[in-house]
């Protein structure tokens, strides 16, 4: 009879655990971290632009929330961001560190590719670093 | 005296182009990282609330005209779940990847705005999901001594303005209206 009950509170105790688990692991997982993933395409800024801007929806669902590498010179440094070629904004997880980004340098990103902004003519990449 | 002539004639034209371009220049604010809040929640439930620090705003001095873009992918959400969600079910933001606001500021002349700052109304459109909806309201807008525009406001719409349904599971987690706030700072382009 003790036996039965010790075998009973062990397995009610795993299932409380294992249901904690899963209602952590759905409800309050964490963000991607797109650091640590791997590009899936590597492109030139000038080629990424160019395709969103002959065929956006295609482009879309080719580039969007894809984690991707874009190589271009620096054009333009701002507060948390860079641009490539003036056609790519990359919104940097780290402030951009001077030794890397000196204007004109080729460079070589990776980032998460959130669309192409009509209003500014770019192709917008967040969370990125440089390579 | 025709060179005298010619000399003059192309002064002229110089400086027309270059008052020409001049205004061109001056015309035109701009804003990369516009913030934009949007806040859905409802008492006792989990908040409902995304930002976006990357949206665009541009203002032609000129003429008036404002216009905005946002990007759906570029809002945050605490909850990666809620992120998830609001992208994949309620905006499907791989078939539609923005939001945009064309509108024009009402009684708006650049010259006479000042750093104490004023009321201004905006009227325009907002596009989401293909689905457009009027927007009218009330601007704080004000100069700053470098010359920058700063602008706060917000508006109420509601998911049914742009067709987004809410299954009824989640229907009374997510308020009836949705609060969307916006502060842009322009600079001189």
């Amino acid at each position: 009879m003790k036996k039965k009950i010790g075998i009973l509170v062990t397995i009610l105790i795993f299932s409380l655990i294992a249901a904690t688990l899963v209602y952590d692991y759905t409800f309050n997982s964490e963000h991607r971290n797109i650091t640590e993933e791997d590009a899936s395409i590597s492109i030139s800024a000038n080629e990424l632009l160019s395709q969103f801007q002959k065929d956006e929806n295609s482009a879309t669902t080719i580039y969007l929330d894809k984690v991707i590498e874009v190589i271009g010179k620096i054009t333009e440094v701002e507060a948390s961001s860079i641009i490539l070629n003036n056609q790519v904004e990359a919104e940097l997880l780290k402030l951009p560190n001077k030794h890397k980004v000196d204007l004109k340098s080729f460079v070589k990103i990776k980032g998460r590719c959130v669309g192409y902004d009509e209003l500014l003519e770019m192709v917008k990449i967040d969370q990125a670093t440089i390579q | 005296m025709k060179i005298v002539n010619k000399l003059l004639a192309l002064l002229f034209v110089t400086t027309l182009f270059g008052a020409l371009n001049s205004i061109n220049a001056q015309g035109k604010y701009i804003d990369k990282k516009g913030k934009i809040n949007f806040e859905a929640s409802e008492k006792l439930f989990e908040p409902v609330k995304a930002k976006n620090e990357s949206v665009t705003a541009i203002i032609n001095t000129e003429t008036s005209e404002i216009a905005s873009l946002a990007l759906m992918k570029s809002f945050r959400f605490k909850n990666s779940l809620m992120e998830e969600h609001f992208n994949e079910n309620y905006i499907e933001s791989e078939l539609y990847p923005k939001a945009t606001f064309k509108g024009k500021l009402l009684d708006f002349n650049f010259s006479k705005l000042t750093e104490k700052g004023e009321k201004i109304a905006v009227e325009g459109t907002l596009e989401l999901r293909g689905h457009k909806k009027s927007i009218s309201t009330i601007l704080d807008v004000y100069k700053s001594s470098d010359g920058k525009i700063f602008m706060k406001g917000s508006f109420k719409v509601t998911p049914q303005d742009f067709a987004i349904e809410i299954p009824s599971i989640v229907r009374n987690k997510i308020a009836k209206e949705i609060l969307v706030s916006f502060d842009f700072k322009l600079s001189k382009q």
